[in-house]
């Protein structure tokens, strides 16, 4: 069981980034909630915990909203998984989120500095 | 498959998911060595609240398809629906509070619908227009040949000018006379209005003009019941004596309720073109050209008067002009104050109703505090709490528009039998009905009240305090004895909405006592009145219709019960024509042809005697006055007075009605004989004007022709016992001793109502809205001390143990709950005197502040509302203190 990281240093997430980091994890292919949880604890070296309770609303928000799609499939446990993949449209949707996101950072940058 | 089926599945695949989840965090905590029923409980543990978020999940889904947003709308109802079958006491109540209130609101806006927004049933009626005469004291519709002439040259503005004119005919087409309504017009009046022939044709200009083909057209409704269907273009009618062939059938969709009575025939006017005939007799009708503005027309209109001043110099008086107004605008324009004056009483009922029911939620939803934390607490977001009680309002908001809707058309149904059609002229019942406007209406009301009354307690209950669950045993408010202060801002507002409706009914309910007492200027009691129709040649001169007249009055004087009988060709308060007059022996004023007008009646030797107006000197009319001997005139004491102020009437000579035409032409110098007592014959609240009597048998045969052709003889019988009983008889006398078809038997006393009629209607709406207010307010009145006293028990019970007496414990409740009822009496009356100056032009002989009802209706309502209070208020004082204090 991997330690969670201390409450201060938790990052406090936005639904959009929640979405974005999403959209971005299953860039590299099919993976089911539980996955999706870990990866991104992972990728970002367990600074970031995300809660099921807002992982699951956001799945199926973004299946709803046609960004990605699911299948059943046999799981690692051999029983029966929801498994999550990119549509051509959130494929789209993650890219103009990024550009986005790297304006938004860059603008924030530059803001910070000059103070 | 049904979505229903579709979310039960997806609702197990969120469950599946999620135990998947379960299972594989389960998994990773025995490979790190935990026990497999520690690792489940961890598992479960950490994941979270699982309901919350299976629920949260469903939400996504919720949010972003837009019909699964029904799903939750779906539970709100079918939770609200639940409630409701359990509470039948308070749902029964909220439903006959809101249907009477929105029943009201329906019955008014379906006539206003009719009346005011419904297109009139003509294409492009917009640009279909009365002429008019408009002068300070008033609007003419009717209109002379010579108007009519100048009217039709102004192309540039107007097209399709037609002249038209109701009638009444015999048909003696079968063995029996009927009468029969018909219309007489000129041959463009069914292009104007759009009415298409379904078989034949209309008329031609040939057949329009004097001495052109008798000629007639039918409606489909006559068509349909009198010939079966059948072909009858080219059949023969006899219309009061003459013969007219038959040329076309008017289609059904033509329906003429907009401009009067429903017509069965249509005749050429025949109107000379020539013509020099200024004396006024239909009304005329176009449609404004394409490329022009309402505005243009009326300008052009009113630079033509000088033109036709100019050609007419003594047709118009010096400060009249025309004008052109849409049809519906003319018809009802003068009942849309009437219309909007009802819409706000509805609406004031409305608001009531509103807020008494909010009321009712407001006390209620203290007792669901409990649900509401229970939901508070399970995550229920306070919008989701707001929304599922709005859904509770609005639904029975609906069920109570619907139920309202069927009332309210039932109700307007029953206003329309008694006749309320009176009111503008539109005599079609069918022309009301429930179209989409009504319904939308209705749902838009429905909304709107379930949004007002629900709003406000779905806030309040909402905010529900978690703590409160746990600290009051039995979920009650742990407030203690509140302030209420919502509750009684609603009470108040209620009380004050009810004094200002029966203000105004009161107000209303003394104009109709005014109206009824004024003094006429002749005696509507005991007498009846009939009509029969002379028109046709066997009445063309004057012997003829005295001879009618002798025979019709000794047969009808022989009936027992008659004491009196006369005739005219128009009745008080019904109908009735003008003529100038011309004093002999005396300078005309400058630059015109006579020196004033009058009411002007053609009556028989029993006229006075019949109405009993009374004869002030001189005589009234005798046998003796027929075409032989001296031409005689009587004038009433009001036209005395205006032209002879310091002489003597009698004896002067007067010429009538030259000048206007060629039926008055013959008109002989006649001589005053009598002075009589004013009548009121226009309407009720009108000051009489000057009025001139001559005696049908001593009128030129030209102007006896045209009268008989223009309206119908009235007989007016006055009886020693009240005339409804001897009425069938005397109709069937008249029949048999005249050979005519006898029709529209009333009492004099009808018809005076009848006049009054919009007033009496006010009154009786506003009075039935006054006490719907009265009822409600007193309701909720009773409902919010009933409910005080019911929270205070306990207190009650301790003051009562202490040793105090009931009757206090009585007055503390009514001095507490009187002193709303004061503050909602005074704010009524402020909002009264505000209110009451809208009204103040349906008022008649009564102030719109009147001092004696703004005294009177406050202490009505106070002594219902101290009945209302004493009710709940005895209840308190007999609390039994133990079983008070036992209460909990």
């Amino acid at each position: 069981m991997t330690k969670k990281a201390p409450p201060q240093d938790r990052v406090e997430l936005l639904q959009g980034t929640l979405d974005m980091l999403i959209l971005r994890t299953l860039q590299w292919g099919p993976q089911h909630g539980h996955g999706v949880g870990q990866a991104i604890r992972h990728s970002s070296s367990d600074l970031l915990h995300i809660e099921r309770g807002s992982l699951y609303p956001a799945l199926h928000r973004l299946e709803a909203q046609g960004l990605i799609a699911s299948e059943w499939k046999a799981s690692e446990l051999n029983r029966r998984a929801k498994y999550y993949r990119l549509t051509p449209r959130g494929r789209r949707q993650l890219a103009s989120e990024q550009s986005k996101w790297k304006m938004l950072v860059k603008t924030i940058a530059r803001v910070m500095r000059t103070t | 498959m049904g979505w229903r089926s579709w979310r039960w599945k997806r609702d197990q695949e969120i469950d599946e998911e999620i135990a998947h989840d379960l299972l594989l965090d389960a998994e990773a905590r025995v490979q790190a060595g935990v026990s497999r029923p520690e690792a489940e409980r961890a598992s479960r543990r950490d994941f979270g609240n699982i309901v919350l978020i299976k629920e949260a999940t469903r939400a996504a889904w919720a949010n972003e398809v837009h019909f699964m947003r029904f799903e939750h709308f779906a539970y709100d109802v079918r939770h609200a629906l639940r409630r409701f079958t359990r509470t039948p006491a308070f749902t029964f109540t909220a439903l006959a509070v809101l249907a009477l209130g929105i029943a009201a609101n329906v019955a008014v806006f379906s006539i206003a619908n009719a009346v005011l927004l419904r297109p009139p049933p003509f294409p492009d009626p917009e640009r279909v227009v009365l002429f008019q005469t408009t002068s300070p004291t008033g609007t003419v519709v009717s209109a002379s040949p010579v108007m009519y002439g100048h009217w039709r040259k102004q192309t540039d503005v107007v097209q399709d000018v037609a002249a038209f004119q109701p009638a009444l005919l015999n048909d003696t087409s079968g063995a029996i006379p009927e009468q029969i309504r018909a219309s007489r017009v000129s041959a463009d009046y069914f292009r104007l209005f759009g009415a298409a022939a379904s078989r034949g044709r209309t008329f031609t200009e040939q057949e329009d003009r004097p001495g052109g083909e008798a000629v007639v057209v039918v409606s489909h409704r006559l068509w349909t019941q009198r010939f079966g269907g059948a072909e009858v273009i080219g059949q023969a009618m006899r219309l009061s004596g003459e013969s007219y062939t038959i040329i076309g059938v008017l289609d059904a969709a033509f329906r003429v309720d907009y401009l009067g009575v429903g017509h069965d025939v249509w005749l050429p006017l025949r109107l000379d073109p020539e013509s020099k005939t200024e004396g006024h007799f239909f009304a005329v009708g176009g449609r404004l050209r394409p490329d022009v503005k309402l505005e243009q027309a009326q300008a052009q209109m009113r630079l033509s008067t000088e033109a036709f001043r100019r050609e007419f110099p003594n047709a118009l008086s010096s400060n009249s002009a025309f004008s052109v107004q849409p049809v519906r605008e003319a018809l009802v324009g003068n009942t849309r104050p009437l219309f909007f004056v009802l819409l706000g009483a509805v609406a004031f009922v409305l608001l009531i109703a509103c807020s008494n029911l909010a009321t009712l939620l407001l006390l209620q939803g203290e007792s669901r505090r409990r649900e509401m934390s229970v939901r508070a607490a399970i995550g229920a977001g306070r919008g989701r709490i707001v929304r599922q009680l709005l859904t509770e309002s609005m639904l029975l908001s609906l069920c109570g528009g619907a139920a309202g809707l069927a009332l309210g058309w039932f109700a307007m149904r029953l206003l329309l039998a008694i006749g309320i059609s009176g009111l503008s002229r539109l005599n079609d019942i069918t022309a009301v009905s429930l179209d989409w406007r009504v319904v939308a209406f209705t749902v838009a009301v429905s909304i709107t009240t379930g949004v007002l009354f629900g709003l406000v307690p779905a806030l309040r209950v909402s905010r529900a305090d978690v703590r409160a669950v746990t600290q009051s045993a039995d979920g009650r408010s742990s407030r203690g004895p509140e302030r209420r202060r919502t509750e009684t801002v609603l009470v108040v507002l209620q009380v004050s909405l009810a004094l200002v409706l029966l203000i105004g009914s009161a107000l209303f309910m003394r104009t109709v006592v005014a109206l009824t007492r004024v003094d006429a200027g002749f005696d509507p009691n005991h007498v009846l009145t009939m009509r029969t129709s002379l028109s046709g040649p066997g009445f063309a001169s004057a012997p003829q219709v005295a001879a009618l007249v002798r025979r019709g009055t000794e047969a009808l004087g022989s009936v027992p019960g008659v004491a009196v009988v006369g005739t005219s060709y128009g009745l008080p308060l019904e109908d009735g024509g003008g003529l100038p007059f011309e004093i002999v022996g005396r300078p005309l004023p400058e630059g015109r042809p006579f020196h004033g007008g009058a009411a002007w009646w053609a009556v028989s030797a029993g006229y006075f005697e019949a109405l009993r107006i009374p004869v002030k000197r001189g005589r009234g009319f005798t046998e003796g006055d027929v075409g032989q001997n001296p031409a005689v005139v009587v004038i009433n004491d009001v036209m005395a007075r205006q032209n002879w102020p310091h002489e003597d009437p009698i004896g002067k000579r007067l010429v009538l009605g030259h000048g206007i035409g060629p039926q008055f032409q013959d008109e002989p110098v006649r001589e005053i004989v009598g002075i009589v007592g004013s009548v009121r014959a226009g309407k009720l609240e009108d000051q009489p004007g000057a009025e001139m009597y001559v005696p049908h048998a001593q009128l030129p045969d030209v102007a006896n022709a045209f009268m008989v052709a223009l309206a119908p003889m009235a007989w007016i019988v006055r009886t020693a016992t009240p005339p409804e009983a001897l009425a069938r008889t005397l109709q069937q006398t008249l029949q048999r001793a005249s050979g005519l078809p006898v029709s529209n038997v009333r009492s004099m006393n009808e018809i005076v109502l009848r006049s009054i009629f919009r007033q009496r209607v006010s009154m009786w709406l506003m009075a039935g809205f006054g006490a719907a207010a009265l009822l409600l307010a007193m309701i909720g009145l009773y409902g919010l001390v009933a409910h005080s006293v019911e929270q205070r028990t306990r207190e009650i019970g301790i003051r009562l143990a202490l040793g105090a007496e009931p009757f206090r414990v009585k007055r503390m409740v009514i001095w507490q709950s009187m002193s709303l009822m004061v503050a909602g009496t005074l704010i009524g009356l402020l909002a009264a005197l505000a209110f009451t100056r809208l009204i103040a032009r349906f008022l008649f002989n009564v102030q719109a502040w009147d001092p004696a009802t703004f005294i009177l209706v406050p202490v009505l309502v106070g002594i219902v509302a101290g009945l209302a209070v004493w009710l709940p208020a005895r209840r308190a004082s007999r609390v039994d203190p133990i079983v008070a204090l036992r209460y909990e």
